[in-house]
């Protein structure tokens, strides 16, 4: 069957006296959606800050490919393969949307002193692989007609189409959303979650974060339930949205019944 | 994007243009003290030059930038004076100190962010020049140093020679490292390097995000940066001939910093223009007793209020409303 891409073992993350995370433990197939979802201050967002290496897991586990990952620098993370989006979109706003492409392939290729002042042959053939690299991506995610614009001044949904396009311009095997619909009209959530479903289309293992059921319930193959940095169920959507703690955190107790 | 490329190619025939004009300055100017304040414009503008690379390009507000001045300045001095060095070797060496301070400082203010990196880099400037001040059996103190010879006379075919012992190949001597400040920071602006510089200025934790080590960014722009304000140090020195600890005071961090934020901060030629404007005119008010800081004062709150991105950005902003205009 299909092999663990990421496999997180038992993390812990404590905020001083506020635990965030408590013995969380799940692993993400290759080529699948996994999709965690939870309530408010459930501790999503802190997984995926402790899996990319932001913020440091207090005691735990993780292995990407087998490989021990564990509070490595951000950009370490990055280049192992693994890329994220955040919450807040976030986009380098003053420079262009193909600049922005640009630099986020800047981890795959060289870049050193004497060359980049001598503007060698080397350096201007690794110049050209982010520049075609920034060709393909802008193409996937369609936004060749505002490529000259500063990313500042698109609408929310391109800014959200860009910081994935910046994502997929690292070369992740593992791309981590963190709300990739958040703050976005209906028309345009169904435009974004074509894109992941393309995303996941072209071989990439996609964990995302959700907040509304249609996108955390509909598009993933698996899904993660957090509650107070609990993990209180784990399996496909439908075994999840029958569960009755799932209910109970969501709607109450009343309604668990 | 026709107008983008056709204002691209003006712009470098413009460039050639005023590269042309300044070798060609010592023609029709003859007067030895404007050929001084042309030749302390060249060195202040490189100076600027560099803190804008760490600045404007990358921006960390470093306020060591007189520090690093002054230290490629004693340096090289130090090595002539006192080890006999060739002043060209002492040029390459005295950078490659200042560089070294730099990076020791660099490991450490560069942990800090934003307005504490700004105090961090300030203190240490105040340190290096309390150093040289009080090191007097190598310094010579408040004394200050004295009798730094010219660069030697360059050969050249035929038994003929570059002296420096005249004003004119002075100029020309600072002028051509101006011009390859210039050019270095011109290439790494327009790299992946200059890329990655601005990724880190815009958001440093969506750059370590996209696998760009924020901190190794930041160092390597910061050594550039205090390389070239050595070399510029070393300039000074080799031409004024006497040092004394006030070239590294944080007056001259505020002077170059007044230079980038007038110019206009993050664009080429921006800090250039701060630079030869405000050297000349304060070359210009000489005589007069009035306390050049007022001035700058004024002159700062005006840019503030209502240039925010200085003469350089201005220029721009008027330039695109003409292009855009025109186009319709």
């Amino acid at each position: 069957m299909s092999v663990k891409l990421l496999d997180v073992q038992e993390i812990v993350k404590d905020f001083g006296g506020l635990r965030a995370l408590d013995k969380v433990a799940f692993y993400i197939r290759e080529g699948e959606i996994f999709s965690i979802i939870g309530p408010n201050g459930s501790g999503k967002t802190t997984m995926f800050n402790v899996i990319t290496g932001s913020l440091r897991a207090t005691t735990g586990k993780i292995l990407f490919k087998d490989e021990e990952i564990t509070n490595l620098k951000p950009y370490t993370i990055a280049r192992k393969g693994i890329a994220r989006t955040f919450q807040l979109t976030t986009v380098f706003t003053l420079n262009t949307v193909f600049d922005n492409l640009m630099i986020s392939h800047r981890l795959r290729i060289k870049a050193g002193l004497f060359g980049t002042i001598l503007r060698s042959g080397q350096m201007r053939k690794e110049e050209a692989k982010c520049r075609e690299k920034a060709e393909e991506i802008i193409r996937f995610i369609g936004l060749e007609q505002v490529r000259h614009r500063v990313a500042g001044s698109l609408t929310q949904e391109a800014q959200k189409r860009l910081s994935i396009g910046m994502a997929l311009a690292t070369d992740p095997e593992l791309l981590l959303l963190d709300e990739p619909t958040g703050g976005v009209n209906m028309q345009e959530i169904n435009a974004l979650i074509s894109l992941i479903e393309k995303i996941r289309d072209h071989g990439i293992t996609i964990c995302l974060i959700e907040h509304k059921m249609k996108v955390a319930l509909d598009i993933p193959d698996r899904v993660l339930v957090l509650n107070y940095g609990e993990k209180i169920a784990e399996g496909s959507p439908a075994e999840v949205s029958g569960d009755r703690r799932v209910i109970e955190a969501y709607l109450g107790e009343s309604h668990a019944a | 994007m026709e107008p983008f490329a056709q204002s691209q190619s003006m712009r470098r025939y413009a460039f050639l243009l005023i590269i042309v004009f300044a070798f060609t300055i010592p023609l029709f100017v003859t007067s030895r003290f404007y050929l001084h304040v042309l030749i302390m414009c060249c060195i202040w503008g490189m100076a600027a030059t560099s803190m804008n690379l760490i600045m404007g390009y990358t921006g960390q507000v470093n306020l060591a930038h007189g520090a690093f001045f002054g230290i490629g300045a004693y340096a090289s001095g130090l090595l002539i004076l006192k080890l006999g060095f060739n002043f060209w070797f002492a040029m390459l060496v005295a950078c490659l100190i200042t560089v070294l301070v730099g990076f020791f400082m660099g490991v450490l203010a560069l942990r800090t962010k934003g307005s504490y990196f700004a105090i961090g880099t300030m203190c240490f400037n105040v340190i290096v020049t309390v150093i040289i001040d009080s090191w007097d059996t190598l310094t010579e103190g408040a004394r200050g140093l004295l009798g730094i010879p010219r660069p030697p006379s360059i050969p050249l075919l035929f038994g003929k020679e570059i002296s420096f012992s005249s004003l004119v190949p002075n100029y020309y001597l600072v002028l051509v490292f101006l011009l390859f400040t210039l050019f270095v920071v011109h290439r790494i602006v327009h790299s992946m390097m200059g890329k990655s510089f601005a990724a880190v200025r815009g958001n440093e934790e969506l750059a370590e995000s996209l696998g760009i080590n924020a901190m190794g960014t930041k160092l390597m722009s910061f050594l550039i940066s205090t390389f070239l304000a050595g070399l510029a140090g070393v300039l000074y020195a080799a031409y004024i001939g006497f040092l004394s600890p006030e070239i590294s005071d944080y007056h001259v961090t505020f002077e170059l910093l007044v230079f980038c934020l007038i110019g206009g901060l993050g664009t080429l030629v921006g800090p250039l223009i701060g630079a030869f404007i405000l050297t000349i005119v304060s070359e210009l008010l000489h005589g007069l007793a009035f306390p050049r800081l007022v001035i700058y004062g004024f002159l700062l709150i005006i840019i503030i209020i209502f240039l925010r991105e200085g003469i350089a950005g201005g220029v721009r902003k008027l330039w695109l409303k003409v292009a855009q205009e025109g186009g319709r």
